[in-house]
Formats: C-alpha cells, sequence, structure tokens
C-alpha cells in the first residue's frame, strides 16, 4: 500500500531539464533517502511533494488524495531545511509554536505541544532561549521539533545534517531515526551522503541528472548495484574494462592480466565488451596462489583507522583492496606481490560505458 | 620591534585623524559658551547664546520647520524605498543588481545637477518654487537611501524561513508580516534615519526648491553667514551636535541589535 505517490514528474527550469520522469511511491510510515549528487534534482523533487515547486508535468498523491493542486499551506507536511531556516525573531518555544498559533489552537494545548515536541527532541527547558545563540545541532532540534508539533502527514527533511559536524551528525542521524520511529511519520530525507542514506533508510532511491538510477533496500543497494554510475556512488568500487569470455565451461570476466568467474546476467553473452566494478573490500587478499587467483604487486598502502587501503595493480589495472586493519594487513609494504580473489556474486558487470 | 613602532606610529595618525574631525564639533561647542561676540578670547562663560536662539531668533522656527519637512520626507520615502525594495525581490540576483545600481543614481549624480533639473521640471509644469516642490525634489534623492539598506537586508537564497512559515501553515500574507518584515525592519529603519539625516542636510534641492521667503535651517544658516556670523548660531551647532551624536548612537545600537536579531 503506497501513501506517497508520485507520478510521472518532470519539471524544467528554462532549458535546464532539472526532473526527468520520475515516478516513485512509498508506503506510510516508512523512511525513504532521495540520495544523489549535487545538481541532480534532490531538492526539487521535495519542493514539488511540499509544493514550493510546481511540477511541468505528472502528480503527487498522499494517501490517496492529489496534492499538486493544494498550495503548500494546505498540504500539512513538515519539512526541515538546510540551513535550519528558524525565525530569529522569536525563542525557541515561539518557533516551535508557530504551526499551532497558525491553526489557532487554545493556549493550553499549544503548551502542551510545545513542551512535548520539546521533550521529544531533548531541549526541556530551553523554551525561552534565543535560536541564534544556539549550536547547530540545537537548532536543528528546534527545527524538527517545529515540524512534528503539527503533526504533519510527512516530513521532509532537505539535507538537515550537512551543516554539522561529524559526531553531532551521526548522533542526529540516530537521533532523527528514532523519533520518526517513534512518531510513526512518513518520511523523506534528501542527503549526498551515502552512508548516511543506507544507515537510515527503508529503502533508497540513487537518483543521476534528474533520473532514478536505482530504487532499492539498503543492502541490495550497496550489494548488487544497478549500475556503473551506482557502483561508484554507493561505496567506493574499482571501475574496470573488460570482456566476457567461456574459460573451463565458466562464464569469465577478462581484462589485461587479470580474471574472474562470474554469475551469467540476462542479455550479456561470452565476447560482449563490458564495464566490471568490484568493491575494495570484496577482494580476498591470498599470501599462498590458490586456484583462480591473481597476482597484485602492492603501490602503496593508506592507513586510515579501521581499515587499511592497498592501492596496487592487478595485472595492467590499478586498483584499490579495502582490508581491515589487522597485524596481518600491517605488514603490507610497497613493491610486495601478493595475490587475490573474489566471488562471482562480488563481481557486477554492465554494458560497457566509457568512464574515463 | 619594527612592528610596535609602527603600531604606535598608527595609532598616532589614528588620533590625528580623529582630531581633525572632532575639533571644529569641540572648538564651536566652547565658544557657544564664550561672551564675547566675535568668538574672540579671552573666554567668559555664558548661556546668553542659548538663551536667545531659544526666544529671540529666526534660528529656532527654521529648525522646526527642517525637522518637522525631513520627518515627513523621510517618512514617505521610507514607504517609497520598503515598497520598491521588495518589487526587487522576485527578480534574479543579476538583475536585481542592475536595478540597485540604477537606483543608486540619485545618489551619485550631484544634488546640484539634480536640483536644477528638478526645478525646470517645476517650473514646466507651473509648479515653480512650492512646498510640494521641495517635498518631491528631496523625497526623490533620498528615497534610494531606504531602498539600498532595505535590499541590504535581503538574505542569501539559501534562506528558507519564509519557505519554512508556508510549510506550517501561513499564508502569504501570514508569511510576509511574520517573517518578511521583521527581517527587514532594521534595514528600513536604519534607511529611514539615513534619508532623514539628508534630507536635513540638503541645502542645495531646498535652496532651489523652497518657496520665496520659506526658510529651512539650512537657508537660514547660509543668510545669517553671509549678512555676518553670531554666536547665537554657535549654541544652534551645538545642539544640533547632540541630536546628531544621539541619533548616531541610536543608529549604531540599531544596527547592532539588528545583527544580533538577524545573525544566522
Ligand atoms: N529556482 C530555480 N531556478 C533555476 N534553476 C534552478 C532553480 N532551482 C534549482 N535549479 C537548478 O536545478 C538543478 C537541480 O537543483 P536542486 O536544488 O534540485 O539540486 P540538488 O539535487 O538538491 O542539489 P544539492 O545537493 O546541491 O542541493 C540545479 O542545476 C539548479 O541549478
Ligand atoms: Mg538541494
Amino acid at each position: 500500500m503506497s501513501y506517497l505517490r508520485v507520478e510521472h514528474v518532470e519539471k524544467s527550469f528554462g532549458e535546464n531539464r532539472v526532473l526527468k520522469d520520475i515516478s516513485f511511491s512509498l508506503p506510510k510510515g516508512s523512511f525513504l533517502s532521495l540520495l544523489g549528487p549535487s545538481g541532480c534534482g534532490k531538492t526539487t523533487m521535495l519542493k514539488i511533494i511540499v509544493g514550493l515547486e510546481s511540477p511541468d508535468k505528472g502528480r503527487v498523491f498522499l494517501g490517496g488524495r492529489e496534492l499538486t493542486p493544494k498550495p503548500t499551506e494546505q498540504r500539512n507536511i513538515g519539512m526541515m531545511f538546510q540551513n535550519y531556516a528558524l525565525f530569529p525573531n522569536m525563542t525557541v518555544a515561539r518557533n516551535i509554536a508557530y504551526g499551532l498559533k497558525i491553526r489557532k489552537r487554545s493556549q493550553a494545548e499549544i503548551d502542551e505541544k510545545v513542551d512535548w515536541a520539546l521533550k521529544l527532541v531533548k531541549l526541556e527547558g530551553r523554551d525561552n532561549d534565543r535560536v541564534t545563540l544556539m549550536s547547530g545541532g540545537q537548532q536543528q532540534r528546534v527545527a524538527l521539533a517545529r515540524a512534528l508539533v503539527i503533526q504533519p502527514d510527512m516530513l521532509l527533511l532537505d539535507e538537515p545534517l550537512s551543516a554539522l559536524d561529524r559526531k553531532i551528525r551521526v548522533e542526529m542521524q540516530y537521533e532523527i531515526r528514532s523519533i520518526q520511529r517513534q512518531v510513526g511519520i512518513t518520511t523523506v530525507f534528501v542527503t549526498h551522503d551515502q552512508e548516511e542514506a543506507l544507515t537510515m533508510s527503508d529503502a533508497v532511491i540513487l537518483m543521476n541528472d534528474g533520473r532514478i538510477e536505482q530504487w532499492d533496500d539498503p543492502w541490495t543497494m550497496y550489494n548488487q548495484p544497478a549500475s556503473v554510475f551506482a557502483s561508484g556512488f554507493i561505496g567506493k568500487a574499482n571501475i574496470l574494462d573488460g570482456r566476457l569470455v567461456e574459460k573451463n565451461g565458466l562464464l569469465t570476466v577478462e581484462g589485461p592480466g587479470w580474471s574472474f568467474p562470474v554469475n551469467e546476467r540476462d542479455g550479456f553473452k561470452p565476447g560482449d565488451a563490458v564495464t566490471v566494478a568490484i568493491r575494495g573490500e570484496h577482494f580476498h587478499i591470498d599470501r599462498e596462489p590458490g586456484p583462480g587467483a591473481v597476482p597484485f604487486k602492492i603501490k602503496d598502502t593508506v592507513f586510515t583507522g579501521s581499515v587499511r587501503k592497498i592501492n596496487g595493480f592487478m595485472g595492467a589495472d590499478e586498483v584499490q583492496l579495502v582490508a581491515l586493519n589487522s597485524s596481518e594487513a600491517a605488514v603490507y609494504a610497497p613493491g610486495q606481490e601478493l595475490t587475490v580473489s573474489t566471488r562471482p556474486q562480488y563481481v557486477h558487470y554492465y554494458a560497457r560505458v566509457e568512464t574515463r | 620591534m619594527k612592528d610596535k613602532a609602527f603600531n604606535r606610529a598608527i595609532l598616532i595618525w589614528t588620533g590625528l585623524v580623529y582630531a581633525f574631525l572632532f575639533l571644529p564639533i569641540a572648538v564651536i561647542v566652547f565658544m557657544s559658551f564664550n561672551a564675547n561676540k566675535y568668538g574672540a578670547l579671552p573666554y567668559a562663560f555664558t548661556t546668553r547664546w542659548y538663551v536667545k536662539l531659544f526666544t529671540e531668533d529666526g534660528l529656532l522656527a527654521a529648525a522646526g520647520l527642517s525637522f518637522g519637512f525631513s520627518l515627513a520626507a523621510a517618512f514617505t520615502a521610507m514607504i517609497l524605498g520598503t515598497v520598491t525594495a521588495l518589487g526587487m525581490r522576485p527578480l534574479t540576483p543579476s538583475w536585481r543588481g542592475r536595478y540597485r545600481r540604477f537606483i543608486s543614481l540619485p545618489v551619485v549624480i550631484p544634488w546640484l545637477v539634480q536640483a536644477t533639473s528638478i526645478l525646470m521640471i517645476l517650473n514646466f509644469i507651473g509648479w515653480g518654487r512650492s512646498y510640494i516642490g521641495m517635498f518631491l525634489g528631496n523625497t526623490a534623492v533620498i528615497t534610494p537611501y531606504v531602498v539600498m539598506l532595505t535590499l541590504g537586508r535581503f538574505s542569501d537564497a539559501d534562506d528558507n524561513t519564509e519557505n519554512a512559515a508556508r510549510t506550517l501553515g501561513a499564508r502569504p500574507v501570514r508569511v510576509f508580516f511574520d517573517v518578511t518584515l521583521p527581517k527587514l525592519v532594521p534595514g528600513i529603519l536604519s534607511g529611514a534615519l539615513m534619508a532623514f539625516i539628508m534630507c536635513f542636510n540638503s541645502f542645495c534641492i531646498q535652496y532651489y526648491l523652497a518657496p520665496f521667503g520659506v526658510r529651512t535651517l539650512p537657508i537660514e544658516i547660509f543668510t545669517l553667514v553671509r549678512s555676518g556670523y553670531t554666536p547665537d548660531m554657535n549654541a544652534l551647532a551645538a545642539v544640533m551636535a547632540l541630536a546628531a551624536a544621539g541619533v548616531a548612537l541610536l543608529l549604531n545600537k540599531m544596527g547592532y541589535s539588528g545583527k544580533k536579531l538577524m545573525n544566522m
């Protein structure tokens, strides 16, 4: 049962086609992320849902009713903006109460709901603080409280965390998700951070250049990227040129100096030129060459804390492996020769696209 | 240690500039209490000139006229300027920039030129020198200050406070009064104050456009100076300096609290 339904939405600004036939839906109470690079049309999509932009074509439905003809102020959709967008001339409590005042609720009800909202975002007792003097994380909590206190039919968040530093950001990710579950509100979250999208969402829509590139749950999104773009944007896969061949009765992808068996896919046959994507952490590093292993020569290694990144050459192609930071990984050194292997399900291939 | 010497030199220089700016004012306040009619020494303290200023002079009447007139012109400029600035809001930044430069022309073009051309127009339509002509002319040259200072309050494209208010259920009119206007008020008020000061000062426009026999303060002072300087003008200058300092303080405070209010 879909609650929000977006049907064939198109939007251009002048010559610039920002959204090209976008359709998706999500069930009540679920959390969807719109993920994509800067300028791909995420904000525009949110603005169309909330009515701050109108689509050139297409329609938006919420709970079976069409939203598109209604002005923003009648849609009852809560929204959080990247730069908080709090009212600087009002205190915390007055910011939160604003939507209720507009709705002409009684003062008793307003007080009660503002208290509830302050508690929800853990800002009890901060009623009379100036919002301009609060930290970014606190301002964003006020913005969330302000959006939720009107009991909206849906919540939209436009990169609400991107202005925060990493620690507070992770904290807020967790907090937003737990509040969302607690309130049970259907949510669309916009981000260009793939990790954030994968961490928080029930479903992720990956957008690129005004189109939906892939729409899946986070696990599938990561493990079965639907395109070269998806493998490059979600995690950072090694993108290589290769060719399908048949070897010992197995479908195999072959590049200059390396080859790996792969799973069969509809529409591909031996002889096809393909683009191959393999994630760094999906390689297995072997000391002793086993069957199907490929020689690998280390160029350099980068220590990043929990993992060690190992750059080197697999045949003629340069790739990056990612190894957990174990005592074993610590001994890898430039010039060292190893072998690497992987499993067929980790080797993704797509019709050849020119990436470099 | 070169730095230290350099800093000291700069500090002394700054002091000299301040002295240059404020010495005349100090002297005039000092002299306004001097009994000698020609501002000569020896110094003998008196408040005679203040008494004269507030009892027998035309100066005070002229000051009153100027004050009232400037208030009316500044108020009109405030309304006109605010509406103009609001009208420029939906424009794209590059068009807004063009209009902003265009509207600042009346500030840049010498008032002498403007006063002459306004007088020509007024003569042409048959109003000539008149209160209404002086009012229109003065309002025209001070309105740009309000427009420019109000435009300065428009925040960047990233400011979504108005959008936020709409998502919370406020209709456009409500959004205007709850969110837009409070954001612009500091700009509007400092623009109006600036306009008032400029109008109060605008000898040139008033000299050209005031009806014959009507003397605003700048005209009155000009006339008096030509016929011979009297110490009660020192007293007036001192009073005005005090009032202006008050206004400057107010402006400063408004700018400050405005900033504090709005810095997001
Ligand atoms: N009001 C507008 N007028 C003209 N062009 C616009 C307007 N709003 C957005 N665009 C353009 O539409 C494209 C998509 O913008 P949008 O803000 O939706 O991107 P985004 O995915 O949210 O990017 P970001 O991650 O940078 O916020 C951009 O090229 C942008 O310049
Ligand atoms: Mg955006």
